[in-house]
């Protein structure tokens, strides 16, 4: 595996605030990496250090071991930052212009990374007339535009409506095939489970987790389930000393299971006890238990 | 640095404002020239500058560069309101994100301060030189001497600049940069008038030197009023005779030097 990015000790202190700490990770080539954890956690804070905004108080870390300075780093990876950042009076066409300069790209790139957003058409119209979903499609293409090895998005999905969410998703889903390496900051486990192949769960500003999404859930499954009777449904997990309850909302609850189960195993078992599920979602299991503790703390 | 350049001139050059500006100014540079050629009335009198002199050489180099350089706030409003600009639409984030460097962020929008100054000049020196060609003077004198104001002009310009840059960078607010600019333009006078009170009787002849150290001051100090010079102000006793403004002119480079480099550390130390 070839290491692409590596991080080493790095701290970030605001006066007191600390708030990155210590933190270590690395990434591979080819993998999509969610940086999980609520916000404040430092997500912004390290990809703000990786990508010079930030000064760091210390530690250090190496891109694609060491072998370019990093202006020349940058201009071959693309980034996005919590908003889309783009010069308002400009076309989308000119602020791409603009990009492509800084980066030392052809400006012949600009329609391929349009097209892949699906902003073609409206590339002439000024950045201020875009919707939110536009300018953050925009923000992609603009990290899209010298081809990067790596794609690092902040909260790319963040305050869209779900049309708009979907789209994002595509995209980030359609650039993963081709095999470049994204890391996806996120507070949404839901975003994190759809696209990521391995997680950081950060809390704090240190790392809890580091490692691939589907290894945390080895043992036990997660389910969401909900049942017409939500009352005779919780008295009836009692009989099952092997069920945790996560999380329980107004018609349903969520479960944790000590072994691994199939859905169609957890419903014939509720169906010997006379309760008929009327809605059964299996997740990643650990992931959602350590996330939602996490967050409680 | 033509990679520089051209980013800096895409960002200004569609930024409409900015444009209308420009074209304001450089009508303006004709404008105060050429107007001020024509007679006129003042005080019900008629008065003819170039019959005084002003269009001829050697004080038209004198006499243009001073009346211009009044325009250099329009060429601050620029400045301020594109830099602000990079702030308020984290664009300048955006752009060390996308791979310039902080120190390359700089530099492009000196060499814009830079390239500002130069074209306003050029535009002044041509004045100069074709006025000073139509109005031959009494005796003849050569159209190399005093040029040196135009390098005053570029230096009283590109000084301003470079302060207009620096508060911009500090405030990273278009209307507080503004108001600072207006209200320092005012501090340095009333710094005068406060330590002539608290000398009164004293020896004034200091307070003057003090407030000619002030980096506003120091800059327009260099080109000094042109009426000074006519035989009018001379008879009044308020008579200046040209010498060179070497305190002036080594000042005006170090503050210019200082603002540079105050603005370098900011960038560099700050988190964006």
């Amino acid at each position: 595996m070839e290491t692409i990015l590596e991080i080493k000790d790095l701290t970030k202190k605001f006066g007191k605030l600390t708030a990155v700490n210590n933190l270590n990770f690395q990434v591979e080539k080819g993998n999509v990496y969610g940086l999980l954890g609520p916000n404040g956690s430092g997500k912004s804070t390290t990809l703000g250090m990786i990508l010079t905004t930030i000064n760091p108080t210390s530690g250090s870390w190496t891109w694609f071991g060491n072998q370019f300075s990093t202006s020349q780093v940058l201009k071959k990876i693309g980034a996005t930052i919590e908003r889309p950042n783009f010069y308002p009076y400009l076309s989308a066409q000119k602020n791409l212009e603009i990009v492509a300069a800084i980066k030392e790209t052809s400006k012949n790139n600009i329609e391929e990374a349009l097209k892949l957003v699906g902003l073609y058409e409206r590339k002439d119209d000024k950045f201020s007339t875009y919707s939110l979903g536009m300018k953050q499609r925009l923000a992609i293409a603009a990290a899209m535009l010298n081809h990067p090895e790596v794609l690092i998005l902040d909260e790319p999905t963040n305050g869209l409506d779900p049309q708009g969410i979907i789209q994002i998703r595509e995209i980030i889903n359609n650039i993963a095939k081709k095999g470049t390496t994204i890391i996806l900051a996120s507070h949404l486990l839901d975003e994190v489970e759809k696209v990521c192949s391995h997680v950081i769960i950060l809390r704090n500003g240190k790392s809890l987790y580091s490692g691939p999404v589907d290894a945390i859930s080895e043992e036990g499954d997660v389910f969401s389930i909900k049942a017409s009777d939500v009352d005779l449904l919780k008295k009836t997990l009692l009989d099952f000393p092997d069920f945790k309850i996560l999380q329980e909302f107004k018609d349903g609850i969520e479960i944790a299971t000590r072994e691994n189960i199939e859905g169609d195993t957890l419903n014939k078992m509720f169906a010997e006890k006379g309760i008929y599920l009327k809605y059964l979602v299996k997740k990643k299991a650990n992931l959602e238990e350590q996330f939602l503790e996490l967050i409680k703390k | 640095m033509k990679r520089l350049l051209y980013i800096e001139w895409q960002k200004l050059y569609n930024y409409r404002l900015a444009r209308i500006f420009l074209i304001i100014y450089f009508l303006l540079l004709l404008g105060v020239s050429i107007g001020l050629y024509q007679e006129f009335s003042l005080f019900g009198k008629e008065i003819r500058l170039k019959d005084q002199g002003f269009y001829s050489f050697p004080l038209v180099y004198n006499f243009l560069t001073y009346a211009n350089s009044f325009l250099k706030i329009f060429l601050a409003f620029i400045i301020i309101s594109t830099v602000v600009s990079e702030f308020t639409n984290r664009t300048f984030k955006q752009n060390l994100i996308d791979g310039l460097t902080r120190k390359e962020w700089l530099i492009s929008k000196l060499a814009m301060i830079f390239l500002l100054c130069l074209f306003s000049t050029f535009v002044v020196g041509i004045l100069c030189a074709f006025f000073g060609w139509v109005n031959p003077s009494k005796p003849p004198v050569g159209m190399g001497v005093q040029m040196e104001f135009l390098i005053f002009y570029f230096l009283e310009n590109f000084a301003f600049l470079v302060f207009a840059f620096f508060i911009s960078v500090i405030l990273r607010k278009a209307i507080f940069a503004f108001l600072f600019l207006f209200v320092w333009k005012f501090i340095e006078p009333v710094i005068m008038v406060i330590l002539n009170f608290a000398l009164k009787g004293g020896d004034k002849t200091n307070v003057k030197k003090i407030i000619e150290f002030l980096p506003l001051d120091v800059q327009s100090n260099m080109i000094t009023n042109p009426v000074r010079r006519t035989e009018f102000a001379k008879s009044l006793n308020i008579g200046l005779e040209y010498q060179f403004p070497t305190i002036s002119l080594i000042l005006t480079i170090v503050y210019t030097l200082l603002f540079i480099y105050l603005t370098y550390r900011i960038i560099m130390k700050k988190d964006w």
